[in-house]
Parts: structure tokens; sequence; C-alpha cells
């Protein structure tokens, strides 16, 4: 089993959640998180004042797959993700030792 | 067997004496499942406890002396709830202490076996007063002490001693106490998850808010119960039944949680909200789920009891302080309002309620001088106010000074406190009537922790907050009135069953009407309900370096007004909702679509309705010819670049990128007159312009003009208007092998640069240089457009010269995206919307610098 964590933009969420259940993953955690990378933070000069916002918004999604599965899962938040811009965010994979259902007591690949 | 069962024990016959072999909880559950509830199923309860124990208690104990069982508390009130605890007290004489043991072995042990939690006191009547000094709680249990069986003697003197504590002063101690008490229990269960899920014995309005108000009643002014308040004029009748209902309603509906929690629970977490809901028979309808309806009946009774006790206590704080000498001061201010000084406190009231009834805007006027002294309105007043609402109802809402005044409060209110008592006294559901249904609704999900009429509020507060705050975007918004009023009643369709932005907006125009709002003002207020979610909405959901995206929310909101009114409403919303609906995160999204909104408003023409309308007509034009893939295809081409040609020619662009799989660049020349254009349609890369401007040059074609477009989909398309920079005619040039050429040179396969320089040798001095030539200028802009940066190169025209700033913007990896290729006179102006090979705006001054730097120095050296 692994772990996914795929940094993305923020209204690139439904797009990705949409393509993760075409392909029959329906589960998954998803924070607000702030990023800082070769993307620059937005500024805006108005009116003679300059805005400067340090960080960028961006989703962060945690999915726990079975381990065949990595291949397409990430090629589909991939696909679904991208915009060609900077920006784009990054995809993750991290092994995982075990998952449990708490309210069956179920583990491993029954309990994803 | 012993079969002789004290009187008073509530027997049913035989099916007492069946039940009577099970213990008491467990009879309980089955008379329950019969469909006993509410009061009853704790009066029987009670009773089925009293027999199992006073049958333990005569087993053991066979005289009455020395020793007797007290119920006190909850139990002694005979308010056994399902899995309530039992709280005991064995009194007993100190002679009689030997037997002791024995008793509560005989009595606690069974009770204990049963899996009841026992509260299991031992002691004698000395020790108990003794105790009550320092235990405040163990005090108040006693207050509902009742005798069970045994010495009743011994229980009289215990009261007698109870009744001594009290009368000697320790009257106003036990109610201060109590109201310390209430005050921190009510911080300990105000927190924004109970809310949600509320503790229906220890939250605000709870049953516990209700007893203690039982309890001082019983004390300080000797009720012994609820219809005793109403009796003796503590409660008028109209609050004496709202009260008891409350009370019967929240019996019912803790008897319901602690049998679906299967334990001593009183908190209402979700899933039990779901299943009590279906039990009590509420289904979905009209809009509402069933869990919603119940949690509204659950929030209207928790409310009547916190505003009943809120007043009681009030009155209790007055009562005292006058027995302690320090009593509240009255001050008549202007005709009809009293000021009243109560320690450090200090309220706002109506001289008397006669007053209210002969000029019903009096009503208003107080709760606007309360607001804008942020200072509460006094017990009494609220509570006349309260009585006589329904009746003042029409009078106020055809008042012209009640409007007025209500404004007032809008623009003062920067505390819950006023608005919350005019909704409280009934008073803001008589004037807005829209607002009625909303009355302790609270919706079900985890977003919202308030109830609706309370976020409502909540919002109107935050905007006046923030109104302070945002100083700058505030003063840009010209009938604050209008935002304030939309801030209160943004939510007024909830729960009618979706669509609720929509629904409101049109809700509100009824409201605004008599408001006496201009027509204007009204659609304003229309708008900003309709559209209150929309600025979130984008700035979290969407695109925003999407510059279409941009324009078409700039021509929603159409004005800088609009715009910073509906940034200051969607703030407020989202801080009202609850801990989890505004951060920094969504600040920042929010507040870059406001400035981008903002910095397009600026230029009125991309609002023109006439650029909307052409915008229009184009799409549809072109739809029409294009047929089912019309909306995809339409999705990249942008706006300008949609006006700047006829439906034909946008047709012929599209036709010229489908054969790019096989062309690789399509290359169209035309001799139009006196002016020869060429339509080049290829693949977008770093360095186009500059190769085909190279290319040109090659073939001694001067580009006079040019428009430059890249779709959104990364396809350039670019109409150039060319002259030969000799005498040439249209045949003469051979297109083909230009064509060819534009082809390698695209593919990275032609070497422009030696070419040229052979080609600018051979041709030679272009003429003397004019006497008063201007210097070459780069302007680099970042402040004109939110998305691209924008550089604007004036110089002497020169065959070479495009060809050589395009080239450095190339070297600098800067990409192209529109550009306006022209000149005025002799000068040339090369205006290049850019961005840099990441995709962002190249504002980092040192590149800048280097930029315009090479810049200057690519027009320069085409001055020969």
């Amino acid at each position: 089993m692994k772990k996914i964590e795929a940094v993305i933009k923020p209204f690139k969420l439904d797009d990705v959640k949409e393509a993760l259940s075409d392909i029959g993953v329906t589960g998954m955690t998803v924070s607000e998180v702030k990023g800082h990378g070769r993307q620059k933070g937005h500024k805006e000069i108005y009116r003679g004042a300059e805005y400067v916002v340090d960080f960028i918004p961006k989703v962060k999604l945690e999915i726990i797959v079975a381990a065949e599965m990595v291949e397409q899962v990430v090629d589909t938040i991939c696909k679904a993700a991208n915009t060609g811009k900077i920006g784009d965010g990054k995809i993750f994979v991290l092994p995982v030792d075990d998952v449990i259902r708490v309210r069956t007591g179920e583990r491993g690949k029954e309990a994803i | 067997m012993n079969t002789v069962t004290k009187p008073g024990s509530g027997g049913q016959g035989s099916e007492h004496e069946i039940l009577k072999y099970l213990t008491p909880r467990e009879a309980l559950s089955t008379l329950w499942k019969k469909g006993l509830k509410g009061k009853e199923l704790l009066e029987q309860h009670s009773s089925l406890m009293d027999s199992f124990i006073r049958q333990r208690f005569l087993d053991v104990q066979g005289q009455d002396h020395g020793a007797a069982l007290v119920a006190l508390g909850g139990y002694g009130r005979r308010e056994l709830f399902p899995f309530s605890d039992v709280d005991l007290l064995l009194l007993y004489h100190p002679d009689a202490s030997y037997r002791l043991e024995q008793i509560s072995d005989a009595v606690f042990y069974p009770l204990w076996d049963a899996g009841l939690e026992v509260g299991h006191g031992v002691r004698t009547v000395e020790q108990c007063i003794h105790d009550i000094e320092k235990d405040f709680f163990f005090l108040v249990s006693l207050i509902d002490a009742r005798f069970l069986c045994g010495d009743h003697a011994l229980f009289q003197e215990l009261n007698g001693r109870l009744a001594d504590f009290f009368s000697h002063g320790a009257r106003s101690r036990f109610a201060r106490d109590m109201m310390a008490h209430r005050e921190e229990r009510h911080s300990r269960f105000g927190d924004h998850t109970y809310l949600l899920e509320p503790n229906i014995k220890e939250s605000r309005g709870g049953l516990r808010d209700l007893q203690a108000m039982e309890w001082t009643g019983k004390v300080l002014f000797g009720l012994k119960s609820l219809n005793e308040f109403e009796s003796s004029g503590m409660l008028t009748s109209r609050e004496y039944e709202g009260l008891q209902d409350a009370k019967d309603h929240l019996f019912v509906v803790r008897n319901r949680l602690h049998y679906a929690s299967n334990r001593h629970n009183d908190r209402l977490f979700f899933e039990y909200q779901e299943e009590i809901a279906k039990a009590l028979h509420l289904y979905d309808s009209s809009g509402l789920m069933g869990v919603e309806r119940f949690m509204k009946g659950v929030h209207q009774s928790l409310k009547t009891i916190s505003i009943a006790s809120d007043i009681f206590f009030e009155h209790v704080n007055e009562v005292i302080s006058r027995t302690e000498g320090r009593g509240s001061q009255v001050q008549e201010l202007s005709s009809g309002l009293v000021e009243v000084q109560l320690g450090d406190r200090k309220f706002l009231g109506l001289r008397d309620r006669d007053l209210a009834i002969q000029r019903p805007w009096m009503v208003f006027r107080l709760f606007a001088e309360a607001a804008k002294q942020d200072i509460p309105v006094h017990f009494g007043t609220r509570r006349q106010i309260a009585e006589i609402a329904q009746e003042l109802k029409e009078r106020w809402i055809s008042s012209r000074r009640c409007y007025r005044y209500f404004l007032e409060v809008l623009e003062c209110s920067r505390s819950i406190q006023v608005l919350e008592q005019m909704l409280d006294c009934g008073v803001l559901t008589a004037f807005l009537p829209e607002m009625e249904h909303l009355h302790h609704l609270a919706l079900h999900d985890i977003y919202h922790v308030y109830t609706v009429d309370m976020h409502l509020i909540n919002t109107l507060v935050q905007l006046n907050i923030l109104m302070d705050e945002m100083k700058d975007v505030s003063m840009g918004v010209d009938v604050p009135a209008v935002l304030r009023l939309s801030a209160l009643l943004h939510d007024v369709a909830k729960g009618t069953g979706g669509g609720h932005a929509e629904k409101g907006a049109e809700v509100v125009k009824g409201v605004g009407e008599r408001f006496g709002f201009t027509e204007a003002e009204i659609d304003c207020l229309s708008f900003l309900v309709r559209y209150h979610l929309h600025m979130m909405d984008l700035a979290t959901r969407r695109d925003l370096e999407d510059e279409g995206l941009i324009i078409r929310f700039a021509r929603t909101v159409r004005s800088m007004d609009k715009l910073n009114m509906l940034y200051l409403l969607s703030i407020a919303d989202a801080r009202a909702t609850g801990p989890n609906a505004w951060n920094q995160w969504k600040g920042a999204l929010l507040q870059e679509l406001y400035l981008k909104t903002a910095h397009l408003l600026e230029q009125p023409e991309m609002i023109d309705p006439d650029r909307e309308a052409a915008v229009r007509w184009m799409r549809q034009k072109v739809a029409d010819r294009l047929g089912e893939e019309a909306e995809a295809i339409l999705s990249v081409l942008p706006e300008d670049y949609l006006l700047s040609f006829s439906p034909d020619a946008v047709l012929e662009h599209l036709e010229c990128v489908e054969q790019l799989p096989s062309q690789q660049v399509v290359c169209r020349p035309e001799e139009k007159g006196e002016s020869w254009s060429v339509l080049i349609v290829t693949k977008d890369r770093t360095g186009l312009l500059s190769k085909i401007c190279g290319v040109f040059a090659l073939y001694g074609l001067n580009i006079l003009q040019a428009n430059i477009f890249t779709l959104k989909n990364g396809i350039a398309v670019d109409m150039l208007d060319v002259s030969p920079m000799q005498e040439l005619s249209f045949s003469d040039i051979d297109w083909e092998r230009l064509c060819a050429d534009l082809r390698l040179a695209v593919t990275d396969r032609l070497g422009l640069s030696h070419r040229l320089a052979a080609r600018f040798r051979s041709i030679g001095v272009q003429g003397s240089k004019p006497l008063s030539v201007k210097r070459p200028r780069v302007v680099i802009d970042n402040s004109t457009s939110s998305f691209f940066t924008i550089i604007e190169i004036y110089a002497p025209d020169s065959p070479c010269l495009l060809y050589s700033v395009t080239k450095t913007l190339a070297d600098f990896g800067i990409n192209i995206y529109k550009a306006k290729i022209g000149s005025s006179g002799d000068q040339a102006v090369d205006v290049f919307y850019v961005l840099d090979h990441l995709g962002q705006r190249i504002d980092d001054p040192e590149i800048e610098q280097e930029l315009e730097q090479a810049l200057l120095y690519a027009s320069e050296i085409c001055l020969i």
C-alpha cells in the first residue's frame, strides 16, 4: 500500500476529485496549505500601493491506494491538475505500513 | 418473599408485581417501549427506584429509629432520567452508627450491582450542615431533598437546620454563588462545538439553567415549583407556558438521548440528532430536513430557557443588590428613556410600557440608543416589549421612524448584544417578518455553527468591524445602509429548498421598498444577496490567472462601489459562519480576485457595454458556423482577438489551425490593394516572433503593422501588414520559398543571424541619419495589467528593429502573448505583452534593468 500526497492548485480540486472518482478512488483527505516555490506569491500594484502575498494557496490531497494502483492514480492526478503553467504542483508517493478501519477493525487492503 | 410495598410507590397493579423483579432501569425500559414518555417516564422511574430502595432498606432496618434514606438532586425532584445518577443520602443519628454498615450494604450494593451510578453520602445532620458551608453542589442537592424511608423526624431536623442556615443571610450568598457557577458553566460549554451539538443539560439554556432558576427561586423567594413562579408574578403566563413547554420538550429529548446513547450522555451528537428526529416522526419536507426541524425545536427550547433564566437572574441580581444596600439607580433621560445603573453595569430602558403602546417607535429609539452606547436593555423593559411585540407589529412596520432608528441600530452595532436582544424580544422578527422562519433554524452541516438568525446578526456585526478595519475599501462604498441591510438579510431564503441566493435576491426587494430605498438602491440590495456567495466561489474554485474570468466578473459587478460591497460582504459572511470558514488562505485568494478586478475596472473600456455586446455578437456569429464544437473552440479564443477580426477571418484562422498537424506553419499572404497582409498560424514557442521577423527581413519585407495573438491552446495567430523595402510587386516575392524558410526557421533549421548580417551588409547604408533622431525608449510596465508584463519600445523605425528586439526577448526566454506593432510617423511603436519562461511576470528589478539595457542596445544598433 502506498500513500499519495498531491499538492495542486486550488481551482483544480474539483477536476481532480472527479477524475479520481472515475477510476474508483473516492476516499481522500483534503487540506488547505500554503505553498512556497518558484512560483511567486501574488503581487499587485493598485493605486500606487503594492499588495504582496508571500505564500501561494494550494490544496493538498492525501490518498491511500494499493501498490498496483499507484501509477494509474498518479497519472490521473497529473492529467487533471495540469495547466502547463508554473505552480501546477507536485505528487509524492510514500510507503504505508498499515491501514486500519476504526469502525470494524479491518486491516490492510480491505481497510482502504 | 416480602411483597409489601410502601404507599406512594406508584403501583400499577399486577403489572407492577412483575416489574418489581427487574431492576428499575430494566423496568423503565419496558415502560418506555410501551410508549411512556417525558415527565411521566421520569416520575415512573423515580417510583420504581423508590420501591426498589425502600424494599432493601426495610429488609434490614426493622424499625424507623436513627436512620433515614433521603433522595437528593434530580432523584429528589423525581426527575430520574434513564441513565441518571441516583443521588442518595443516608442520614443517621450519631447513636445509630453501628447499624450503618448493614444499611449501606443492603441498599448501595444492589444498586451498584444493577450498574447504576449512586451518590452514596452518609452523614449526620450536623455533618450535613457543616459540609454545606464548603460544598456548594452538596448544598444545592439538599434543596431538592425528599424523604424516602426511615426516621422521618431526622429528616425534619435536617430541613429545620437548612431553613435556619438560609435565614441567616446565606440567601444572597447562595444566589451569588449560583450566578457565578452559571457564568462559569456557560463559558465552559459555550464553545462553537456546543452550538452544533448542544449539551442539553449544561449548555446555555439547558436543563441546568432551568434548575438554577428553580433552586434560586426556592431559596430566595420560597417558590416551590415553576407553577408558583407564575402565581407569584415572577413569570407572566406567556413566559410560564413557554418555559413549561421547553422543559417538557427537553425532557422528552433527554430521555431519547439517554436511550439512543445507551449511557449517561447529554450531548446531542449529530448521529443522535438524526436518530431522534426519525423517532419523533420529523421528516424532510418543504426545504427542511427532518433533523433540521428537530433541531429547530431544540434550539427554540434552549433559547426559551436561556432568555427566561437571563431575565430571572438579572432580576435576582437587582433584588439582592438592593438588600445589600447597593440598589440600582434610575435616571430619566430624554422623554421616555431611562438609564439604570447597577454597580458597574448600565442598562437602558423605557420609562413604562404605556409609552411603547402610545408611541411604538420609542421601542426602536431605545434599541438605537442602546446600540450607539453599546449598553444592554434592562430586563424589565425587555420583558414588557416581548409581551406586546405582536400587538405593535403592524404599527412598527408602517412607521417611517422605526426604519430610521433600525438603520441606526445596524450602523452602530459592534457587538451582537442589542440585535440579539431585539431578536429575543420578538422585535426583529415582527419588524422583518421575512426573518421569522429563520428563528432557531440550524442547518445540518458542520460548517455553519450558528443558527441562521444568529449568523445573520453576526454577519452584520462583523461587517461593521471590517468597515472600520478596511477603510480604503469601505470608503469606496456609496450607500453603506444598503450593504448593512444585505448583511442582515443575505440568507433570508435559507431553509426554503435550494437556490437561496437567487430566491433571497427576490425577497429582499420587498424589504428594500419598505425601507424607502430608491430603485437603484433596491437593485443593489438584490444584487448583493444574489451574488453573496459568488466572489468566494470564484476565488477558491476558479483559475484567477484566466483573464477572461476576471473580465466576466468585472462585468458582473460593473463598478468599484459594488465590488467593494461584495468584497466586504464576502469576508463578513465567512467570518460569521464558523471558525473554519475564514482564514489567511481564503483571504489571500479573495484579495487577489479583488485587486485584479479593481484593476480591470480602472479600464472603462473593459466593462463598456458596447464592447461586451460586440464580443457577444462575435461569439454568436462564430458559434453559428461551428456547430457542435462551438463551446470548446470559443473557450480558447481571447476577447481582444475576437474583437480584432471579422467572423470570416476567425473561421479562416480556425481552418488554418486544423491544417497544422501536417503543415507545422500555415502562411497565407494576400494582396489587398496597396498593402500586403500575411496570416501566419503556428504553434507558439519562445522566439517565434523573432524568427518571423527575421525571415521577413531576409526577404526584404518591412513589417508595418502587426497584430499578434496567442490562443489559449498555445496556437499563435499573427496578422502582419508588410511592404517591400525596395520597389517590388506582390508577385515578385517568392512567397512559397518564404513560407518554406519560415517553416525551417520555426523548426530551428535556419540560421538567421548570419544570413541577415550578410543581407544588410549588401544593402549598405540606409541613407543619412536624420539630424534630430529621437533616442530609443523602453518602458517595462508591471502595473497596468495583472496578467502580463507590458514592454513598450519607442525607437526610430528600421528594417531590422523588430528582428533585433524580438531576438533579444527570445534570448531572455521571454514569451510574447500579444503584440501590437506599428509606427507613428518615423517612430516605431511596439507593444509586447509578455511573461517569462515560467509563465510569470518580469518584476525582478535587476532583470528588468538588464532587459531594458539589452532592448535599448538592440534598438540602437539598428541605427546605422
